[in-house]
């Protein structure tokens, strides 16, 4: 039987099924309790402080897998466990003769259902925050936890469940878990992006599965074309497990890699801290592709002096170890406002003052990160710095004007981000005027396409695999000629771009650091002259049936 | 000890996101009651649930009262917090 989701993170995936129970079964809740009122807040107050020490724990090992970012977002639950919004309904309604369970269940949907109604993305979010939660609290109430049901786990392992949190996903146990697949969610939900930063083949929206699928069958997990095969023929186990086997042994290969018809590719990752690039470096990255500066600007009180930057940047370039780092400046918009920087609200953010736009109206501040960043590069040689949203050589101008004011002379290499389609159109003549360029597919697809990728009804809409974002991309790399340009951005990552991207002529990608082995395995087993004629027709697409089917063609020429 | 402010908020997100999680905390760390009123709806300065489902966006006029010992000093510390690299603040 196949059932049709949505592909979140590409990539099959063999394995038995592992089916999860319910998130908060309240039908199988006692709803009453029979113990006393005291007795039950005991027991409440011991699994609220029982779930407080799985969360921090949990936020380590999400700094530790994913990275700071994603770390403070699952700290952010903690939170929940101390808001009197939610812990003085369910105290009450013990009071009331509830068992603890129950309260924590019913008093949870309740406030996860407020703000899932508010038209507001980031609150829907929340909701899911506050239901992760109260999951994890009944957990403890109840012994049927989770984290134990995902503990345990032995051989290729395909998870299966309604909808996975967030903390369920970043917990996985990677040395078993080949897929996953989930009867509701979205490619924009935070635990999908988890799945697609953990390299973990994965569909979501496959209706039906809990009602077809029981735990211990057959699967096969398809997260290219979004599909999931329960009981599959032996026919097909045998077709996924080659393409399945590539990708569950990846050894760290830490020397950089070469094609089998001897091309170089650089593989590296993206970081947003010192401790990202110590994990960087320990997934085998040639170096980073993009270091993200606003992390230490958000996580200050007010804007981080010369001396701060210097000490985090110097922090940043001594966890590479030598290898190469890419610091992106300051790129924040009203979408991420920073301490210290005021910003108008604005009507549209996205296209507003953000990146190098909002930097040039404070110079002060572009001036004091140049220097920090100078102060850097004299200790580590292979530093670069690159600027994000330029849209027009103006802009260069004036950023070399402010480079100028900040220092003496330039100690690093210099370049820009590609990410607004009017750039593209000049690259040609940006070349000449600085040292490398890097592709953001993310938001260069959002603007080519005027689709928001975090828009759940425009999904169908906002795909790299877009035939004008295809041929974007190879412009690019062909107009650059001689200068080096690196791709950035989720499409780096995706294991069907790879072969797209050698053929276009891309030599340098950075991914997410835990797919750097991965990347790196296929670089080794891929013959791009034997690719390039495909990659030809595919630039010649006119449909996405016509991208369709030259994407399976390569992956045949690959295999 | 009961205190009361009015202040318009800066950020432009509003206290949404990140800035209502720092808001939250930061009024934690006060034991006096302390409460936001937005366009007539009130909520607890302690509770994040409470402060989003306000709604409060860039330049709303909010209130924030205390009552309890620290008051002062929390009311002062969360006006800060809301005119912090914005516009002007409006003491009452």
């Amino acid at each position: 039987m196949i059932l049709t989701g949505t592909g979140v993170c590409g990539g099959t995936a063999v394995g038995t099924l592992v089916l999860l129970s319910g998130l908060l079964d309240l039908d199988r809740t006692t709803k009453t309790s029979s113990s006393s009122s005291e007795e039950s807040l005991i027991l409440l107050r011991s699994a609220v402080e029982a779930s407080r020490v799985e969360i921090e724990e949990l936020t380590e090992t999400a700094r530790a897998r994913l990275g700071s970012e994603h770390a403070a977002i699952i700290h952010a639950q903690v939170l929940v466990l101390d808001d009197p919004e939610w812990l003085d309904p369910i105290v009450e309604a013990i009071g009331r003769g509830a068992s603890p369970e129950a309260a924590v269940g019913l008093v949870s949907e309740e406030v996860a259902g407020l703000l899932a109604a508010l038209a507001d993305e980031y609150l829907k979010e929340r909701a899911s925050d506050v239901l992760d939660v109260a999951q994890r609290v009944v957990g403890h109430l109840t012994g049927r936890s989770r984290s134990q049901e995902l503990s345990d786990l032995r051989g290729d392992v395909i998870i299966g469940a309604h909808e996975l949190t967030p903390t369920d996903t970043i917990n996985l146990d990677l040395s078993v878990v080949r897929g996953i697949v989930t009867e509701v969610g979205a490619r924009t939900s935070h635990a999908a992006i988890i799945a697609r930063q953990l390299g973990i083949p994965a569909v979501v929206g496959a209706t039906g599965l809990l009602a077809a699928a029981t735990s211990g069958q057959l699967v096969i997990v398809n997260g290219d074309d979004g599909t999931c095969v329960i009981n599959p023929d032996a026919a097909s186990v045998k077709a996924a497990s080659v393409s399945a086997a590539a990708r569950s042994h990846r050894p760290v290969i830490t020397e950089r890699v070469v094609t089998r018809d001897g091309i170089g590719v650089t593989v590296m990752a993206n970081a947003s801290s010192p401790e990202d690039v110590e994990r960087a470096v320990r997934f085998g990255a040639d170096g980073i592709g993009l270091f993200r500066t606003e992390f230490l600007y958000m996580q200050s009180d007010g804007l981080p002096d010369e001396m701060q930057q210097f000490t985090y940047y110097d922090a940043v370039a001594t966890a590479a170890e030598g290898r190469p780092v890419t610091f992106r400046t300051l790129d924040v918009g009203g979408d991420k406002p920073v301490p210290g920087l005021p910003m108008p609200a604005e009507e549209n953010p996205f296209l507003g003052v953000r990146g190098i736009r909002l930097a040039l109206q404070h110079r002060a501040v572009l001036e004091d990160q140049f220097r920090a960043l100078a102060r850097t590069a004299a200790r580590h040689p292979g530093i670069s710095v690159m600027v994000p949203m330029v849209s027009g050589l103006e802009e260069l101008d004036d950023v070399r004007e402010v480079m100028a004011a900040a220092i003496p002379e330039a100690v690093f290499s210099f370049g820009t981000m590609v990410e607004v389609p009017s750039i593209v159109m000049l690259v040609r003549e940006i070349v000449d005027e600085v040292d490398f360029l890097s592709v953001g597919t993310n938001d260069l697809t959002a603007y080519l396409l005027a689709a928001d990728r975090g828009n759940r009804d425009l999904e169908y809409l906002y795909t790299e695999f877009h035939p004008a974002v295809l041929r974007v991309l190879h412009r690019i790399r062909v107009h650059a000629d001689e200068t080096p340009v690196s791709v950035c951005g989720e499409f780096a990552g995706d294991p069907r771009s790879l072969a797209l991207l050698l053929g276009m002529g891309y030599r340098s990608l950075s991914v997410s650091a835990p797919l750097v082995p991965e990347i790196k395995a296929r670089v080794r087993a891929m013959n791009v002259s034997a690719i390039s004629p495909v990659v030809e027709r595919l630039l010649k697409a006119r449909r996405h049936a016509d991208v369709d089917r030259c994407l399976v063609e390569l992956s045949e020429a690959e295999a | 000890m009961s205190v009361s402010r009015q202040v318009v908020v800066a950020d432009p997100l509003g206290l949404h996101a990140r800035p209502a999680a720092e808001f939250v905390e930061r009024a934690r760390n006060y034991t006096c009651d302390l409460t936001i009123e937005n366009d007539g709806n009130v909520g607890n300065c302690k509770s994040l649930l409470s402060l989003l489902k306000l709604g409060i966006v860039h330049g709303a006029s909010v209130t924030i009262s205390a009552r309890g010992e620290d008051a002062e000093a929390a009311v002062t510390s969360l006006v800060e917090l809301l005119v912090a690299g914005g516009p002007q603040p409006e003491p009452q």
